[in-house]
């Protein structure tokens, strides 16, 4: 079964159009990597999907489980299964992480009609991911990434998928920003989480994310549309070459 | 954290301590006039001084206009029409032990969360019950008279301990200070007394919750508290009233005196019924409250939630009279619907060294109207005056209004004197992010609101921190789409 | 009633026929009718909250005296420091509230300007003011602005037509030389900016000799689409003198507005700024910094209306404040229900150089949408004494370190005059050379 289908999907964002037709199917288990240059619409597409208000549908489909999401409302697809890294995590001032998390999870719970865990409970439930992603238990009291450096938000990011186990995760730029031993941890957070009853797209410029997490598939987003999918040596040719041969493709 | 806390919340999804008592109450006719005030004063069995300074407010009053000067507008009051006294008729002035207090009160605090019996409250807790015109029981009294604290209704202090009553009643909040606090000194009717003698922490967190039951009454207490040098004491306040469609006055004082190094905490969790959703019924909430640092290095904060009330018109404050004291004003209120609020403080700096701290935090939602008012006045005495300020206003769609209203006045030059204030709207980008970790758009406001009061609320006690929270999430309703 | 109000009144039903347009039905109907709400309100007292600080009494007990008279026998000698540019430079020069057409100098000014004196404009072409008359501030606070709007005698008329650029800064000087009594003035000015046009406007009012006299002054600025505005009013008259003046601004779509006030003069100077933000795009940037010493009272209330939806305003005003002297700064930013996009930032930060000075600062935000991003801060301080100790031990003595620090504090907001001939010109004007590079 297809976890998410995107066909020929049209977006407009501020009546400007982005997306342009986009096909793409990932299948559970998956994890694809979405390239392209700045203002490709990557990250819109990945706004799309979470169903920020913004973005808008204008034609196409796209079908989350064979389910049509446009009418979903964002915490529905969220707790639905659908997870967004974003590239740039907004703070939150005055609200801890713990707390954001225990809402989060327990809406989840809710959703699916399972107790709520409680404050004790729900605690130690995290410690042990805290720990796996290198965060000091503190880190739960500080505000949602008030104050934290780009590596600090990427890793909260990663930190609250493990904790929600969504079915699709799209994760925007989680790499980016990131020093080496960043990106390693990152690295394994992702592995660690791949199975065969999750799919992920990952939104990057950069292969080296690619080289510790190997994609089953790679897309080149331009122009709003995919221009090219294919394997690994994909994203070589682009880290090799750029974009510009594929720009001459397009025109 | 113990279950049974001392303020359980209005958890549930509206205002749930709008039900009224039905009590065989005392209830004497509208209207006020010199002979009430005489009735009064007996009825409590008053000495002389009182009545003769009840009385000289009254004539006081009645040379007063009522205030015009904020920016909340309501109907002209007609103070003819109230009722200046109500009580149970099975309220005894005498009672000492909780088995001389008829039950249906004692069930009446019970079901607003707050048992009287000694044994089923938070143990750190001591409570006088207000209740209409009169305090109905105060809670852990000898074991606090064991270590010298007076904690008792104003009624009983007027009568036990008049000597101070006379000393200090009245020396912050003079009888003539405004209309609503010349009113009160006329016909208060109870209230509470705290009186810490010197070098004593207080072992326990003291607190009066006040309740309204009979309709078309006034509600008029004082609160007297009285930090002699180098005590402490930190002092709750909780209230409620039965829901109905007509308005309802509540006028208090509250006066706190601080002699030297003293340090007095007051805090407020103010959940007056705040009419509904067209903006019928609810309290007019007219309250004046003022604490002065009397001695050196005292110490006055107040902390309050406002999230109830159809209109709020209040700003405690602090005279920083002794060298070194400092005051502190940490504020969250929110009007939803069609509440008003006027709220603020007043810092007023005549000693050397005096530092002052001010945290406003306006939300407001629907029709609500917020305006901070505040006042930071630095005489040319208070050589190396310290203050801060920082307001920040939310507003939560587009029918709301915030005001910001600051006036600085500074006669000393080494004094420092900074103000800070921004309003804006809920923030887009937050929302969406708690929306895509799926908490549904009201949780996600009243998440975002929590934050936004954050740095007040964690100045509460805990028990009051948790139940402002929920109090929050519980006003929020209805304001968003 | 008070002495003053009474001598309007009387000047008014005496010699309204000599006042200037009387026989154009529109400004005689104003008159009348300012000088109708005038009694009625009667002048400002510190009861009303907007006139809280300012003390108006001794204004208001003295009788007025009305001067009707021409220019008295002054040269450009004479004006020398009061000139921005004395040769080349547009001006109209008023002598006690009077044009003086031969200290003025506008005959070179690009086509599509015209200026006059507004007493000659109300008799040969009144039609031009009709739309302005009713586009005055009303209100129970009002009292000084409806006397000059009932018994102004002249002032400038500025008019720019559409897309003309004026190159060079006109200046609007008013001087006020001394008598026996102290005399009042009355201006009303009014600058038309035309859609996309760009100017310079510098208002200044000054006095010769030390007495005492009042000025009441109003000035309307009518920003059209697309026009953008600097204006700036220098406020220099004697420590003897009374000022009370108000600035009002309408600006539509898109246009930009600059309003600069520098103030050094009055025993008491009292300066409204309304600036109504009523067309979408449009943007206003107020500033403004005070000096005052010896027993002067200043005092300034800036109001900015974002009356449509994307507009947006910056304020800085700083107050210097020493002796005995008195300093307000009240500004309000408003924002009604339905508007969008509003940006709004407003800051005062004040200095108080002396233990017996005092500031009153006030900056309030009254916000009815919440489509706004708006802040607002006011702080209060005294020089910074390790900038001080920092100067003495570069060897600057305690005179020289103050006057270097001081100059600082005002530098932000003198930097920002351009051109360089205009900043100069200022520095000089508020004895403060050398503080801006």
């Amino acid at each position: 079964m297809n976890i998410l289908e995107l066909r020929n999907l049209h977006v407009t964002v501020m009546n400007k159009p982005i997306l342009n037709g986009v096909d793409l199917s990932l299948k559970a288990g998956e994890l694809h990597a979405l390239m392209g240059p700045n203002g490709s619409g990557k990250s819109t597409l990945a706004n799309v999907l979470a169903g920020r208000p913004e973005c808008r549908v204008t034609a196409g489909q796209m079908l989350y489980r064979e389910r049509d999401l446009w009418p979903i409302s964002p915490e529905e697809r969220a707790r639905e299964g659908i997870f967004l890294g974003f590239q740039n995590p907004v703070e939150i001032p005055g609200v801890s992480n713990l707390r954001l998390l225990k809402e989060a999870y327990n809406a989840q719970r809710r959703h699916h009609r399972q107790p709520e865990l409680d404050a004790v409970a729900f605690r130690a439930h995290l410690r042990d991911r805290t720990a796996q992603l290198g965060l000091p238990e503190e880190w739960l009291l500080r505000p949602v990434n008030a104050g934290f450096s780009g590596g600090e938000k990427k890793r909260n990011e990663l930190l609250q998928l493990m904790l929600l186990e969504p079915r699709l995760a799209i994760l925007d730029e989680i790499d980016s920003g990131l020093d080496i031993d960043a990106l390693t941890l990152v690295a394994e957070g992702i592995n660690a989480l791949r199975s065969t009853e999750r799919s992920m797209l990952l939104i990057t410029h950069y292969p080296r994310l690619l080289d510790q997490v190997p994609p089953d598939r790679v897309h080149v987003l331009m122009g709003g549309r995919v221009m090219l999918s294919g394997g690994m040596e994909l994203a070589r040719k682009l880290e090799q070459q750029g974009y510009g041969w594929l720009e001459e493709m397009v025109t | 954290m113990n279950d049974r806390p001392v303020i359980t919340s209005a958890m549930a999804r509206s205002y749930k301590h709008g039900f009224i008592t039905p009590i065989p109450s005392d209830t004497i006719q509208p209207g006020l006039d010199e002979k009430v005030i005489q009735w009064l004063s007996a009825k409590k069995q008053e000495p002389d001084f009182m009545l003769e300074w009840r009385l000289a407010a009254y004539w006081h009053w009645l040379g007063m206009t009522e205030p015009s000067w904020s920016s909340v507008r309501y109907p002209p009051i007609d103070y003819q029409a109230i009722r200046y006294y109500s009580a149970p008729r099975s309220a005894n002035p005498n009672a000492v032990a909780l088995k001389d207090v008829d039950p249906a009160l004692l069930a009446t605090y019970e079901k607003l969360g707050i048992p009287l019996d000694e044994r089923l409250t938070l143990a750190g807790v001591a409570v006088d019950a207000v209740f209409d015109s009169v305090s109905v029981a105060t809670t852990h009294q000898k074991k606090l008279a064991e270590m010298g604290i007076l904690f008792c209704s104003m009624s009983e202090a007027i009568r036990n301990h008049g000597a101070l009553v006379r000393r200090y009643l009245g020396s912050v909040v003079p009888p003539g200070d405004n209309f609503f606090a010349a009113l009160n000194a006329a016909v208060f009717s109870d209230g509470s007394f705290c009186y810490i003698p010197p070098g004593v922490r207080c072992p326990m967190e003291l607190s009066t919750y006040f309740r309204i039951n009979a309709a078309g009454t006034g509600q008029f207490e004082r609160t007297l508290i009285i930090a002699d040098e180098y005590s402490q004491v930190s002092y709750l306040e909780g209230c409620s009233a039965p829901q109905r469609d007509r308005h309802q006055l509540h006028a208090a004082v509250v006066e706190l005196i601080a002699l030297e190094g003293a340090e007095i905490r007051y805090s407020t969790v103010q959940n007056w019924y705040p009419g509904d959703a067209e903006g019928r019924g609810g309290i007019y909430n007219f309250v004046t409250k003022r604490g002065e640092c009397r001695g050196d290095h005292s110490h006055i904060s107040w902390t309050q939630v406002e999230t109830g009330s159809a209109i709020t018109w209040k700003y405690p404050s602090v005279i920083l009279r002794g060298a070194g004291s400092s005051g502190r004003f940490h504020s969250v209120a929110l009007t939803n619907h069609h509440q008003q609020a006027d709220t603020g403080t007043k810092m007023i700096h005549i000693g050397a060294d005096t530092r002052s701290t001010i945290l406003s935090k306006g939300i407001s939602a629907g029709h609500g109207h917020n305006a901070y008012r505040g006042l930071v006045k630095v005489l040319a005495g208070a050589t190396g005056a310290r203050n801060h300020s920082q307001c920040d206003s939310l507003l939560l769609g587009e029918h709301g209004s915030a005001h910001t209203y600051p006036y600085i006045e500074v006669k000393n030059r080494t004094a420092q004197v900074e103000h800070e204030a921004t309003t804006s709207r809920i923030d887009e980008d937050q929302l969406f992010y708690c929306r895509q970790r799926g908490l549904s758009n009201e949780e996600a406001v009243s998440l975002i609101v929590n934050g936004f009061c954050q740095e007040v609320l964690s100045e509460l006690p805990m028990e009051f921190s948790v139940e402002a929270r929920k109090l929050l999430a519980v006003s929020l309703e209805g304001s968003v789409g | 009633m008070n002495a003053f109000l009474e001598g309007c009144q009387k000047q008014f039903s005496e010699q309204s026929a000599h006042l200037p347009g009387w026989n154009a039905l529109p400004i005689r109907n104003s008159r009348q009718e300012a000088m109708q709400r005038g009694a009625q309100i009667g002048l400002p007292t510190p009861q009303l909250e907007t006139w809280k600080y300012t003390p108006t009494r001794t204004l208001a007990q003295s009788r007025p005296r009305f001067h009707t008279e021409g220019c008295v026998g002054l040269d450009l000698e004479d004006l020398e420091p009061l000139l921005l540019d004395r040769r080349e430079g547009h001006r109209l020069v008023f002598i006690n509230g009077l044009l003086s057409r031969s200290l003025s100098r506008w005959q070179d000014l690009p086509a599509g300007v015209r200026v006059d004196s507004m007493a000659n404009l109300a008799r040969q072409a009144p039609s031009l003011l009709e739309p302005c008359l009713d586009r005055f501030l009303t209100g129970n606070d009002q009292g000084f602005a409806e006397i000059n709007h009932a018994l102004w005698l002249d002032g400038a008329f500025v008019q720019i037509s559409p897309g003309v650029c004026l190159s060079k800064p006109l200046q609007l000087l008013f001087v006020t030389t001394a008598f026996q009594e102290p005399i009042v003035t009355l201006p009303w000015n009014l600058v038309l900016a035309g859609n996309d046009t760009q100017a310079m406007v510098i208002e200044s009012y000054a006095s010769l000799g030390r007495s005492s006299h009042f000025t009441n002054a109003y000035t309307t600025l009518m920003l059209n689409a697309g026009a953008r505005l600097e204006h700036l009013l220098m406020l220099t008259e004697t420590t003897a003198a009374q000022h009370v003046g108000t600035v009002q601004a309408i600006q539509q779509a898109r246009s930009h507005l600059d309003s600069r006030i520098f103030s050094v003069g009055g025993a008491l100077t009292r300066q409204d700024v309304q600036i109504m933000l009523a067309g979408e795009g449009s943007r206003c940037l107020q500033e403004g910094v005070f000096l005052a010493g010896g027993r002067q009272h200043m005092d300034f209330h800036t109001w900015l209306h974002h009356l449509r939806s994307d507009t947006r305003s910056e304020q800085l005003f700083k107050g210097i404040l020493d002796g005995q002297a008195h300093g307000v700064f009240n500004g309000v930013v408003r924002v009604p229900q339905g508007v969008k996009q509003i940006r709004a930032s407003q800051k005062t930060a004040n200095l108080l150089l002396s233990d017996t000075a005092e500031i009153d600062a006030k900056p309030q935000l009254e916000i009815h949408s919440d489509a706004v991003q708006c802040n607002h801060g006011a702080s209060v301080g005294t020089l910074d004494p390790d900038a001080l100790f920092y100067l003495h031990s570069r060897g600057l003595d305690l005179e020289t370190a103050r006057r270097v620090l001081v100059h600082g504090f005002a530098a932000e907001l003198l930097q920002r005059v351009q051109p360089a001939a205009v900043r100069e010109w200022v520095a000089q004007r508020l004895n403060l050379e050398g503080s801006a590079p």
